[in-house]
C-alpha cells in the first residue's frame, strides 16, 4: 500500500491545535486487531441550546466506526467518569427519535458516524479532554462483544419478522389513538366551520366529498396564461417564421455535420 | 453537374412539429420583435429556393445530403495523388508491350520450361491437357475497371489492367477441355516471371478472380511508398471478342468431354452423357472475352452521369459493411454498375438523378425482382441468342450482359442472392423510417457475419466432405467446375439443408471467404483444406417444431419424402384424422427443442452424404453452460426454462387463491415484478422448503414460530423472495395520514397472512412491510401498494423540503414505475423468443465482470430490449448467443456521450417524440445520466440515474470490446480447436488494489458460481413440504457488500459478482487520497499525517489528513467477521 508507511509515523505526535481543537484517541474493535481508528473529540459547542446535551458536560465525537455501538462508546469514556447518555447520529444536527415501534422501526445509523457523550459530572469532561492520545481502547468487551459479520446479519434477519400478535396489538393501539384523534379533529373542524376567523374570513368547503382538490400553483397558472396569449397571435407572419426555421435547421445540420466530421464519424471502416 | 453542399445555402425540411415552431416563434419575437426582414427572416433568394427545391427532390433531407457528401469524400480517393501511380502504369505498359515472344512451343502438360521461381497457377488435372503453347507478347494493355470509371473506393484501392492475349496463342477449339485455361495460366506465369524482375514492382502474387480457381490473375504491388501503400494493380489476361465462337460458349453447350474428364474410368462407365452442358465453365471463358466490351458499355453509361459514380461508391460501401462484396460469387462493384446500367436502359433511372435516388431505386430493384425465377437479359431480343429458359436451367441467378451470352451472376448462388435481397429490403425500411438514422445504419455500421445469423454450422475441414464427390449424380456438376470440387459440395449441402430445414429457417448462407492469394513460387493452395461456415437465420415460429409433416401416405410424393428422411419417417395419425408421413424429433425439454435444427442437419448429412456427424460443429448453445447451476441434479438438461414455467404456474394459482379470499377490500390487481416473472432471471430458483436447521427457540416470544433462521457457520441455500405487488380497489376509507396508512397496511398484511394460512394452508409470515408466502417451495413476497401513500409522502417532502425525498422516490419507483416496466418487459418476452436467453447471458456477463453492483438489472433489461426493438442494421436476434454478441457490440461501439438509447415499447414514441428526446438530450447532456435510456413513460432515464457512472460505463465498454472480439473469434474457430466458452466470464483481477476473499462455504449463492466444481453441501435437498418458512433473501456476500459501501463509499469502489462470486475487488478512489486539512465532518476513517519536512521549516505544522488504510483494511475484516477468508493487498 502506498500510504501504509505513514500510518505509523503519525502516532503520538499530534498537537491538539492541528486538528481544529479536536483531541484524538485510538480505538479498535477487538484485542486481536493490529490497526486502529482515531476518534476525534472535543467539547460540544453549539449556538442552539439542547437540554439533553448540556455544553459543559458533553463531548462531541467524530469518526466513530460503523460497528461501534452506544454501549461501546460509553465504555470507552467510562474511565473519565460515569456517563449519563450517549447519542450516535450520522451527522450532527440530525434528531433521532427513540421508538420501539415494530411497524415503523427507527432507521439505523449506517457507516461512519458522529456521537455525543454526556457525562454526569463536569469534571469528567476535563478528564476526557486530558486523555493520553496514545491510549488504544478496545470496543469489544467480553460482556458486551461488538457483533459484526455473520452474527450480525443473522440477528438482522430475525429482526425483519416481528411476532404477528405483537404487531397486531401495536396496530390496534395506534389505530384506536388515530381514530380518537381524528374524531376530535373532525369535531373541532365542524365547530370551526362557518365561524369567522380573526380577520373575519369564513372558511367554506374545506371538508366534505371534494375536500382533497388540489390547489393549483399560482406560478403554473400564470405560465399557462402566458402561453395561451402567445398562441393567439400565431397566424401573423407564419411564412416568414417558417423560412427562418428552415434556415435555422440548415445551420444546425451543418453544425452537426462539422462536429461529426471532426469526430471522424464518416470513416465507414 | 457539380453538387457541392457548400454552395447550397438552405434546404427544405418537412416540419410537422408545428408546436415547436410556435414556441420558437414566440421566443424569437420576444427578443427581436422587428428583425423579420433581416437574417433568418429575410425573404428567400432565388438561389436558396432552387437549392431547397433540389434537395427536396433529390435527397430525403438536407442532413442526409450533407452526410452523403462527407462519406463520399472519405471513401473516394483524392485525385491529385495519382501522379506516381500513373508513372508506374506507364512503365508497366511499355514493359508488357515490349516483351519478347517465346522461342519454342511447349506441350501444355509440360511445365518444366517455366523459369525457376514460378509455379504453374492451376491445380493439376487428373488427365493431362492436350495442346501446345508458345508465348506471344500482348496485343494491347489497357487500364480498365473502377479506376478508369472513377468508381474506385476505399478500402480496396486497385487498378485493373487488361492484358489482351494475342489470338495466335490459341487454337479455335481451345475452349474445349481446359485447354484455354491452361494456356491462360501459362501466359500469366510468363508475365509473372518478367514482372518479378522489373524495378518498379515490389511484389507479384497470384489471386483468384472472384474466387474462380480456373481464373487466376496477377496482383502487383508497386514499389515506392506513395503508391504502393494504398494501390495495388491487378493484371487480368483477356481475349479479343472473336477468339472463340460465341455459340460454342452458350450456357447449353458442353465443353468438357466426359471421356477426357474421366480418363480411363469413362470407358467403364456405360452412362455416357457427354451432352450435359457446362455453363459455369463456359462463363469463365466468356468473361475474359467480354472484359473490354463491358468496360465500353459502362463508360458510355457513366458519361454525363455523376450521380451514378457516387451511387456506385455508396453501394460499394453498403456492400462492404455487409461483407457482400467478398468471396466467390459476390456482388462486386462491377456487378453494381451493370445493374445500374440496366436500370438506365429500362429508364428506371435517368442521368439527372442523384446518388441517393439511384441508391433507392437499385435497392428497390434488388428487393422486388426475383432473378432466380425471372432473370434479366440486357441484350435486344434475338432468336439466335440463347433463351432465358436456357439460362435459368443452367444458373441459379440470371442477369445476362448486353452480348446475350454471358450471365454476369454465373457464380452467385441462390443463398447469396437471397441474402442480398434481404439486406436490400432492410435497407429500404431504414431509409423510409421516420425516426431511424438510415445513413448511419446503411453505411457506417459494420454487419459482421457472426452477428447477423442465429446459429452456425462449421465444417472445420472441407476434405472431410470429399467422399461425397464419388456419388454418380455429382459427375455433371464436377465437370462444370473442373479443378475445384468444393463449390459443388457446398452447393449440395446448402440445397440439402434448405430442403430439410424448410420453414425452420428464414435464410441459410455461407460466410464469404477471403480470396486466396499466393506467392508466384508456390503452387495454388488447395481449397479442400479450407473451412466453411454456414449461418442459419431462424424462423421464430417454426424453428423449434418437434414434428415435420409430409404428404399423406397414399400420395405419390410420400415415397420421395420417405426417401429423403429415411428411417426417421413414419406414418402418423393427426388430430384432424389425417394420416401423414411425418418425422418426429422427440425432445425432453425446451433447451433440446432449440437445437432440433442441429439434429436434422446431422441426420441428413449422414443419410445423404454418408458423413460422420462429428465432421460438423454446430454453434448454438455453447454459452448455455454459464447459466447452469452446479450440483443440482438437473443441470445441463433443465436450463431454467422449465423452472420459470413452474414458478409461473405456482404464481398463477397463488393469484387465484388470493382473489378468492374474503378481504375487506377486493383485489383489483396482482402483478409479479421480480425479473423471474418476465423470464429475465439469470438463475430461476429451485423449490426450497428447508435451508437451515435452526428454528427459533420455543421461549422466544419475539419471533413468529414458523420461521427458519440462517446459521452463521453453515451454508444457507439461496431462496429468493419473488416480489408481487397487490393493489386493492380504490376506497375512501384509507386514512389521510402517512403513519396511519402504514399501520393499516401492516394490519392488511397480518390479515392476509392469516387468511392464506387458514384457508389455503400455505406457510405465511407477515411483517410490517410485506407478507412472505411459501407455496410449493417458492417464496412470494407480497406488498400492498396504495397510491395514496405516495401522494402523502410527496406532500410531506414538499412541505418539509428535507429528509424523506429519497424514500418518496424509492416508493414511486416501486409502485409506479416498476410495475409499468415489468408489464412492458413481459410483453417483449412474449414477442421475441431470443429475449430471455439474451437477457440472462447479458446479466451473467456483467456480473461476472464484477459489475453487478454498478449496473441495475432493469438497465440491462432495457438495453437488451433496445436490441430487439431497434435491431438495425440486423433483424431481431433469435438465439441467445447472437443476441449476447450484439449486446456486447452495443456496449462497446456506442458513444454514450452522444447517443440516447430510446426504447420504443409498443411504438408509443412518435417521430416528434424522438426529436424532442434527442434535442433535450443534447441540450442537457451534462446533467443527464451517463447511460441515458428513454422509454415512452420515462423521458429522463429513471433507471440509470444512479448507476452506472461514467467511469464504470467506460470500463464496461472496454471489457465488452475485449469479450466481443474473443467471443467472435471463438465462434468462428471453435471447430478447429478446443474452446473454453467460459473464458469471457472470468474477470481480469489485475487492476484491483485489494481483493477480499470470502469463505465459499458460506456463500448462499455459491452454486451459481461459474467454476463451481464441488457440490456445495446444501440443505435444500429436502423436498418435503415443511410448515416453516425457509430463510429468504439471505446472501451474506450481498449484506457484506452493502455494509462496505455504507462505510467506505467515499474512499473506495467495490466490485462483486452477485452470482456466487467468492471475492470482492476494491479500488481506492485516487482523489480521496490527496492529503487534506482536518475537517470534523470529513474525518471519517482518516488519520493525521505529520510531515517531518514541513515541521522543520515552519513552527506551526499543519496536520494533513489521509485515509487510515491499515485501519480500513482491519475494518474490512471486522465488518465481514466470519465471512472474510483473507484480505489480499495487491502490490501497487
Amino acid at each position: 500500500m502506498r500510504l501504509n508507511q505513514h500510518g505509523y509515523l503519525a502516532r503520538n505526535s499530534i498537537m491538539a491545535s492541528d486538528l481544529a481543537g479536536f483531541r484524538t484517541i485510538c480505538v479498535k474493535s477487538n484485542e486481536k486487531c493490529v490497526s486502529y481508528h482515531y476518534l476525534y473529540y472535543k467539547k460540544h459547542e453549539t449556538r442552539e441550546k439542547d437540554e439533553s446535551k448540556p455544553q459543559d458536560k458533553t463531548l462531541f465525537v467524530v469518526n466513530i466506526p460503523p460497528y461501534c455501538t452506544k454501549r461501546a462508546l460509553k465504555h470507552i469514556f467510562r474511565s473519565c467518569g460515569s456517563v449519563q447518555n450517549v447519542d450516535i447520529v450520522k451527522h450532527p444536527g440530525v434528531q433521532t427519535e427513540e421508538t420501539t415501534s415494530l411497524v415503523l422501526p427507527p432507521d439505523t445509523v449506517k457507516g461512519f458516524k458522529v456521537g455525543f457523550v454526556v457525562f454526569k459530572k463536569l469534571s469528567s469532561l476535563d478528564a476526557a479532554l486530558n486523555l493520553d492520545s496514545s491510549t488504544v481502547k478496545v470496543l469489544s468487551t467480553p460482556k458486551h462483544p461488538v457483533v459484526t459479520g455473520m452474527k450480525k446479519w443473522v440477528q438482522e434477519y430475525q429482526m425483519q419478522y416481528p411476532d404477528a400478535s405483537r404487531l397486531q396489538a401495536e396496530v390496534n393501539e395506534f389505530m384506536a389513538n388515530y381514530d380518537a384523534k381524528k374524531e376530535q379533529l373532525d369535531k373541532e373542524a365542524a365547530e370551526a366551520r362557518n365561524q369567522p376567523d380573526e380577520e373575519g374570513w369564513i372558511t367554506v368547503g374545506s371538508s366534505g366529498r371534494k375536500a382533497g382538490a388540489r390547489i393549483k400553483d399560482v406560478m403554473e397558472l400564470q405560465e399557462r396564461r402566458k402561453k395561451k396569449k402567445l398562441g393567439k397571435n400565431k397566424s401573423v407572419q407564419v411564412v416568414s417564421f417558417f423560412i427562418a426555421n428552415l434556415r435555422k435547421k440548415f445551420e444546425e445540420d451543418k453544425k452537426r455535420i462539422a462536429e461529426m466530421k471532426s469526430a471522424r464519424k464518416f470513416r465507414p471502416y | 453537374m457539380k453538387r457541392k453542399i457548400e454552395e447550397t445555402e438552405g434546404n427544405i425540411q418537412e416540419t410537422n412539429d408545428t408546436r415547436k415552431t410556435e414556441a420558437q416563434n414566440g421566443e424569437i419575437r420576444q427578443s427581436e420583435p422587428t428583425s423579420y426582414k433581416k437574417g433568418l427572416f429575410a425573404p428567400l433568394t432565388r438561389e436558396e429556393i432552387s437549392s431547397f427545391k433540389e434537395t427536396e427532390n433529390l435527397f430525403k433531407s438536407g442532413l442526409l445530403r450533407m452526410q452523403i457528401t462527407e462519406l463520399l469524400s472519405e471513401v473516394v480517393p483524392k485525385k491529385q495523388r495519382n501522379k506516381a501511380l500513373d508513372e508506374v502504369l506507364h512503365e508497366l505498359n511499355s514493359l508488357l508491350l515490349s516483351l519478347p515472344d517465346g522461342t519454342e512451343e511447349h506441350k501444355l502438360s509440360d511445365h518444366s520450361w517455366l523459369p525457376s521461381g514460378i509455379k504453374f497457377p492451376l491445380p493439376t488435372p487428373a488427365v493431362p491437357v492436350k495442346g501446345k503453347f508458345c508465348f506471344r507478347k500482348p496485343t494491347s494493355v489497357k487500364v480498365v475497371g473502377s479506376y478508369l470509371l472513377g468508381t474506385v473506393t476505399k478500402p480496396d484501392l486497385n487498378v485493373d489492367i487488361s492484358v489482351q492475349m494475342p489470338k495466335e496463342c490459341f487454337h479455335p477449339k481451345d475452349f474445349l477441355n481446359l485447354r484455354y485455361h491452361h494456356k491462360r495460366a501459362l501466359y500469366l506465369a510468363v508475365l509473372a516471371s518478367h514482372l518479378k524482375q522489373s524495378s518498379f514492382i515490389e511484389n507479384v502474387k497470384f489471386i483468384h478472380m472472384n474466387g474462380e480457381v480456373l481464373r487466376p490473375i496477377l496482383l502487383l504491388k508497386p514499389k515506392g511508398l506513395k503508391v504502393g501503400k494504398k494501390f495495388v494493380i491487378k493484371l487480368h489476361p483477356c481475349l479479343s471478342e472473336d477468339t472463340f465462337k460465341l455459340q460454342r460458349c452458350a450456357p447449353n453447350m458442353s465443353n468438357i468431354e466426359q471421356d477426357w474428364f474421366m480418363g480411363e474410368a469413362a470407358k467403364e462407365d456405360e452412362s455416357n452423357d457427354s451432352s450435359q452442358p457446362t455453363p459455369h465453365y463456359n462463363a469463365s471463358i466468356l468473361s475474359d472475352m467480354f472484359l473490354e466490351q463491358h468496360l465500353h458499355h459502362l463508360y458510355k453509361c457513366l458519361q454525363d452521369f455523376s450521380g451514378m459514380k457516387d451511387a456506385v461508391a455508396l453501394i460499394k460501401v453498403w456492400l462492404h459493411q455487409r461483407e457482400l462484396d467478398k468471396g466467390p460469387g459476390c456482388c462486386s462493384g462491377f456487378l453494381v454498375s451493370m445493374f445500374i446500367s440496366h436500370l438506365l436502359a429500362v429508364r428506371k433511372v435517368n442521368k439527372h438523378m442523384s446518388s441517393y435516388q439511384i441508391l433507392r431505386i437499385l435497392l428497390q430493384f434488388l428487393g422486388s425482382t426475383d432473378l432466380t425465377k425471372e432473370g434479366i437479359i440486357m441484350s435486344n431480343e434475338d432468336s439466335s441468342l440463347p433463351s432465358k429458359e436456357e439460362f435459368h436451367s443452367a444458373y441459379d441467378v440470371v442477369f445476362v450482359d448486353p452480348s446475350g451470352y454471358l450471365n454476369l451472376c454465373a457464380g452467385m448462388t441462390v443463398a447469396q442472392y437471397r441474402r442480398l435481397q434481404h439486406e436490400a429490403r432492410l435497407a429500404m425500411e431504414y431509409l423510409d423510417s421516420t425516426h431511424l438514422d438510415g445513413f448511419e445504419i446503411l453505411f457506417m455500421k459494420p454487419v459482421p457475419f457472426v452477428q447477423t445469423f442465429d446459429h452456425f454450422l462449421l465444417i472445420p475441414n472441407m476434405s472431410a466432405l470429399e467422399v461425397i464427390c464419388q456419388r454418380k449424380d455429382f459427375m455433371i456438376h464436377l465437370r462444370d467446375h473442373p479443378g475445384d470440387w468444393t463449390p459443388v459440395v457446398a452447393d449440395w449441402l446448402l440445397h440439402l439443408l434448405t430442403k430439410g430445414l424448410g420453414k425452420r429457417v428464414e435464410m441459410l448462407c455461407y460466410k464469404p471467404q477471403e480470396l486466396c492469394q499466393w506467392p508466384i513460387n508456390k503452387a495454388p493452395p488447395s481449397a479442400s483444406r479450407s473451412s466453411l461456415m454456414m449461418g442459419l437465420m431462424l424462423n421464430a415460429e417454426h424453428f423449434d417444431a418437434v414434428i415435420d409433416t409430409g404428404p399423406s401416405a397414399d400420395k405419390p410424393e410420400a415415397k420421395a419424402f420417405r426417401e429423403f428422411w429415411g428411417e426417421k419417417s413414419e406414418l402418423r395419425r393427426f388430430h384432424d384424422s389425417s394420416i401423414l408421413e411425418a418425422v418426429v424429433w422427440s425432445c425432453k425439454n425446451i433447451a433440446e427443442r432449440r437445437v432440433v435444427c442441429e439434429r436434422i442437419i446431422k441426420h441428413l448429412v449422414q443419410r445423404h452424404g454418408g458423413l460422420k456427424p462429428n465432421c460438423l460443429t454446430f454453434v448454438a448453445t455453447q454459452l448455455d453452460g454459464v447459466l447452469h447451476t452446479a450440483g443440482s441434479s438437473d443441470s445441463g438438461t433443465q436450463a431454467g426454462d422449465e423452472k420459470t414455467q413452474k414458478i409461473l404456474q405456482v404464481y398463477d394459482s397463488l393469484c387465484k387463491e388470493i382473489r378468492a379470499l374474503d378481504l375487506p377490500l377486493s383485489v383489483s390487481a396482482i402483478q409479479g415484478v421480480s425479473p423471474v416473472f418476465r423470464s429475465a432471471e439469470v438463475f430461476p430458483p429451485n423449490p426450497c422448503f428447508k435451508n437451515s436447521k435452526i428454528k427459533p427457540s420455543a421461549d422466544d416470544s419475539e419471533l413468529p414460530n414458523n420461521l427458519l433462521i440462517p446459521s452463521e457457520i453453515r451454508n444457507t441455500a439461496w431462496c429468493p423472495a419473488l416480489q408481487v405487488m397487490l393493489q386493492f380497489e380504490t376506497s375512501g376509507k384509507w386514512p389521510n395520514e402517512l403513519t396511519a396508512v402504514q399501520h393499516v397496511k401492516a394490519a392488511f398484511h397480518i390479515k392476509l397472512a392469516e387468511l392464506l394460512r387458514r384457508k389455503c394452508s400455505l406457510v405465511t409470515v407477515a411483517s410490517p412491510k410485506h407478507i412472505d408466502v411459501q407455496k410449493e417451495g417458492f417464496v412470494f413476497r407480497i406488498k400492498i401498494m396504495h397510491r395514496g401513500e405516495l401522494t402523502l409522502l410527496q406532500q410531506m417532502v414538499k412541505e418539509k423540503k428535507t429528509g424523506d425525498e429519497e424514500k418518496a422516490k424509492e416508493l414511486e419507483k416501486e409502485i409506479v414505475h416498476l410495475p409499468l416496466l415489468a408489464s412492458f418487459l413481459h410483453g417483449i418476452k412474449q414477442k421475441f423468443i431470443g429475449f430471455t436467453g439474451t437477457v440472462r447471458l447479458s446479466k451473467r456477463w456483467i456480473s461476472a465482470q464484477l459489475l453487478s453492483d454498478h449496473v441495475t438489472e432493469e438497465c440491462v433489461e432495457l438495453l437488451v430490449t433496445y436490441l430487439f426493438l431497434s435491431p438495425a442494421p440486423f433483424t431481431p436476434p433469435r438465439s441467445p448467443l447472437v443476441g449476447f454478441l450484439r449486446f456486447l457490440n452495443l456496449l462497446s461501439s456506442t458513444d454514450w456521450q452522444k447517443t440516447p438509447i430510446i426504447v420504443n415499447f409498443n411504438d408509443d414514441i412518435t417521430a416528434e417524440d424522438y426529436q424532442e428526446i434527442t434535442s433535450t438530450f443534447t441540450k442537457n447532456r451534462a446533467e443527464l445520466p451517463a447511460l441515458f435510456i428513454a422509454t415512452p413513460k420515462d423521458k429522463f432515464s429513471l433507471w440509470t440515474k444512479e448507476k452506472p457512472s461514467k467511469q464504470i460505463l467506460s470500463r464496461l465498454s472496454l471489457l465488452a470490446r475485449e469479450s466481443q472480439s474473443i467471443l467472435q473469434r471463438q465462434v468462428e474457430t471453435c471447430a478447429l480447436q478446443p474452446t473454453d466458452f467460459k473464458q469471457i466470464f472470468r474477470p481480469p483481477l489485475d487492476h484491483y488494489d485489494v481483493i477480499i476473499h470470502l469463505h465459499r462455504h458460506l456463500l448462499s449463492r455459491g452454486v451459481q458460481a461459474l467454476d463451481c466444481s464441488k457440490h456445495v453441501k446444501e440443505l435444500s435437498s429436502s423436498s418435503r413440504p415443511s410448515p416453516l418458512l425457509p430463510v429468504v433473501n439471505f446472501d451474506p456476500a450481498a449484506l457484506y457488500l452493502k455494509e462496505l459501501k455504507e462505510a467506505f463509499a467515499d474512499v473506495a469502489l467495490f466490485f462483486h459478482d452477485v452470482y456466487g462470486g467468492n471475492l470482492i475487488g476494491v479500488v481506492w478512489k485516487p482523489q480521496s487520497f490527496v492529503a487534506t486539512k482536518f475537517k470534523p465532518l470529513h474525518a471519517c476513517h482518516k488519520m493525521p499525517l505529520t510531515n517531518p519536512l514541513s515541521s522543520e521549516k515552519s513552527k506551526q505544522p499543519k496536520s494533513l489528513m489521509i485515509p487510515n488504510v491499515s485501519a480500513i483494511l482491519t475494518d474490512f475484516q471486522t465488518i465481514g467477521e466470519g465471512l472474510v477468508k483473507r484480505i489480499e493487498v495487491m502490490s501497487a
